[in-house]
């Protein structure tokens, strides 16, 4: 465990590394370099708390509501006790928990997929090019470290870990209170519907649903203390243009755009989030794949924007691949898959420093 | 044998797991119905939730004047989302199915009704749509119908009861405009905005205007 700990702490900091030397070329100094659009969101919460109100973006209607609270308040602690600002104690904190999903997946999943597929799993989380946003300050290490937890947990029967994983994950992104669906397929598949009416070890599974979303709620209550409208990280979508609209025709609005746009690529991105949702049900992953499902089609019916992000960073797309048949598992497939990742942390690192908006 | 306390007996951890739910389920509906009560300004309300304005006003809703508005550039604050931006000698097209205008109640408030002109000098009417239907809502209050036939200026004019206004002043008209679309569309160039009403002034008056 401490070796794949290791291996995956490793990745990240040779991202890191490129990160830094490739923008060490760059004439915008070393933080904001590494600190682009969410991440600034993020450090705004951590130097300056919450806005009381708008007064960013070209409308003046931006605000950081949208950015829920863990991952800013987490930093900020690290901030405190690390002589280093909140940019690169964000950076170490994203990293440190990227690091740690790979061990905490092979651990929960070997004994469910096999121990070659859960490290084929660990690998792949651990060598994506999208772990790109574990390597900066952005929220996705962290949320994606406590859904590997909150779902690990459940399905080996530690209801207590899984639901205090759960409340951290409300907390920390809104779609984190999803998380319900999947613990609520993995409880009815662990117990029958008269076990959970009658039997009292069936009651973990119900207080840990009934908890999960217990974070997004106290976040919802400060927000109407702090601004007056609980909801303030939905309303403030509208600055940024995001509504509400059929996933279907958003989708359909992306692939009308060139092939090499961003537009394009974030509807392909969906897509291949929509085949491997496919695949994990067709595998029996019902839990993960309704998680992925969910998580595919929130931030799809509110645009087309940073699908790639929101969907290749949880371990969910990468379980997908790691549970194909043969002879989607041979070494050599594999291995050709790990290859592909590897070559495209190139793109991921040119893209970051040039500021090119795909890779927001 | 010793035998369990009663707090730990089946039947009281099941006690204890409901009155725990019952507490949290309390706690969410605290929240819940915090949620759909937001306690928020004008300015707020009318970015956010009713998306009347294309950018945020800041302190400018508490001053707006109350004299006619002439629809010469985007800059005045009375003007809302789903007017053309840049400035223009008579007028702004109207760029999308809903326009909004906020035009502050003037003095006396305590009449019981209120006067809206608005002044259209163009409707745009093509082989597409040879008709403009308006409805106009003020503060969310459907009170008007049109059908406009012609490509022709009017001028629409309503009663707004003194109810509708709210305790800001503030009267948030809406048109809506089911037939707006582009002259691309009907062939007429390469405009693509979908444009409806072309609008001069509007005014909101105390007493029926003579």
């Amino acid at each position: 465990m401490l070796t794949l700990f290791l291996a995956a702490l490793l990745a990240r900091l040779l991202f890191f590394a490129l990160l830094t030397i490739v923008n060490a070329g760059a004439d915008t100094g070393f933080a904001n370099g590494i600190c682009r659009w969410d991440c600034g969101w993020y450090r705004s919460i951590v130097e300056n708390g919450y806005d009381i109100e708008p007064g960013r973006g070209t409308n003046g209607a931006e605000a950081n509501w949208a950015f829920f609270p863990l991952f800013p308040l987490l930093v900020r602690l690290v901030s405190s006790i690390l002589p280093v600002g909140p940019v690169m104690a964000g950076a170490a904190l994203s990293m440190f928990a990227y690091a740690a999903t790979a061990p905490v997946l092979y651990a929960g999943y070997q004994k469910i997929i096999g121990p070659d597929n859960a490290l084929f799993l660990a690998a792949a989380v651990a060598v994506t090019p999208f772990g790109l946003y574990g390597t900066v300050l952005y929220t996705e290490a962290l949320f994606g470290l406590l859904l590997a937890i909150a779902v690990t947990a459940a399905l080996d029967r530690r209801w207590i870990i899984a639901a205090a994983a759960a409340i951290l994950l409300g907390a920390t992104r809104v779609t984190g209170v999803f998380i319900v669906l999947p613990f609520a397929i993995i409880a009815l598949r662990q117990f029958s519907w008269r076990q959970v009416l009658t039997d009292v070890a069936a009651l973990k599974p119900v207080l840990a649903i009934a908890v999960a979303p217990l974070g997004a709620f106290v976040y919802m209550l400060f927000l109407y203390h702090h601004v007056g409208d609980a909801l303030a990280f939905r309303s403030v979508q509208v600055a940024w243009e995001r509504g509400s609209d059929s996933p279907l025709e958003v989708l359909s609005t992306g692939f009308g755009y060139p092939l090499a746009s961003k537009e394009f690529y974030w509807a392909a991105s969906a897509l291949a989030g929509l085949l491997l949702t496919g695949i994990l049900f067709w595998r029996n992953r019902f839990a993960e794949g309704a998680a992925y499902f969910v998580s595919i089609l929130i931030p799809l019916s509110t645009g087309l924007f940073s699908l790639g992000r929101y969907l290749f960073t949880s371990y969910l797309p990468y379980l997908a691949l790691a549970v194909l048949p043969a002879p989607l598992n041979g070494r050599m497939f594999r291995a050709g898959i790990l290859a592909l990742m590897l070559a495209g942390w190139y793109f991921f690192v040119m893209g970051w420093i040039e500021q090119a908006r795909w890779v927001i | 044998m010793k035998r369990p306390s009663l707090l730990v007996s089946p039947l009281m951890i099941r006690v204890w797991a409901g009155l725990f739910l019952a507490l949290l389920a309390a706690f969410y509906l605290y929240v819940l119905n915090l949620a759909a009560n937001p306690q928020v300004g004008a300015a707020y309300r009318l970015f956010y939730f009713e998306q009347a304005l294309s950018d945020w006003p800041g302190d400018t809703l508490s001053a707006l004047p109350t004299t006619p508005l002439e629809l010469r550039t985007d800059a005045d604050p009375r003007i809302g989302a789903g007017f053309e931006a840049g400035g223009r000698e008579e007028g702004l097209w109207t760029i999308a199915n809903d326009a909004y205008l906020i035009l502050p109640a003037p003095a006396p408030q305590d009449s019981d009704s209120y006067w809206l002109e608005v002044e259209v000098s163009r409707v745009f009417i093509s082989a597409v749509h040879d008709t403009q239907p308006v409805t106009l809502f003020v503060n969310g209050h459907r009170l008007a119908d049109w059908r406009l036939l012609t490509a022709e200026g009017v001028t629409l004019t309503v009663v707004i009861p003194a109810r509708v206004i709210g305790e800001d002043g503030l009267a948030v008209i809406h048109l809506d405009l089911p037939n707006a679309h582009s002259p691309a569309q009907a062939g007429l160039g390469a405009d693509g905005r979908p444009l409806a009403l072309f609008i001069r002034s509007a005014r909101l008056l105390a007493r029926q205007p003579a």
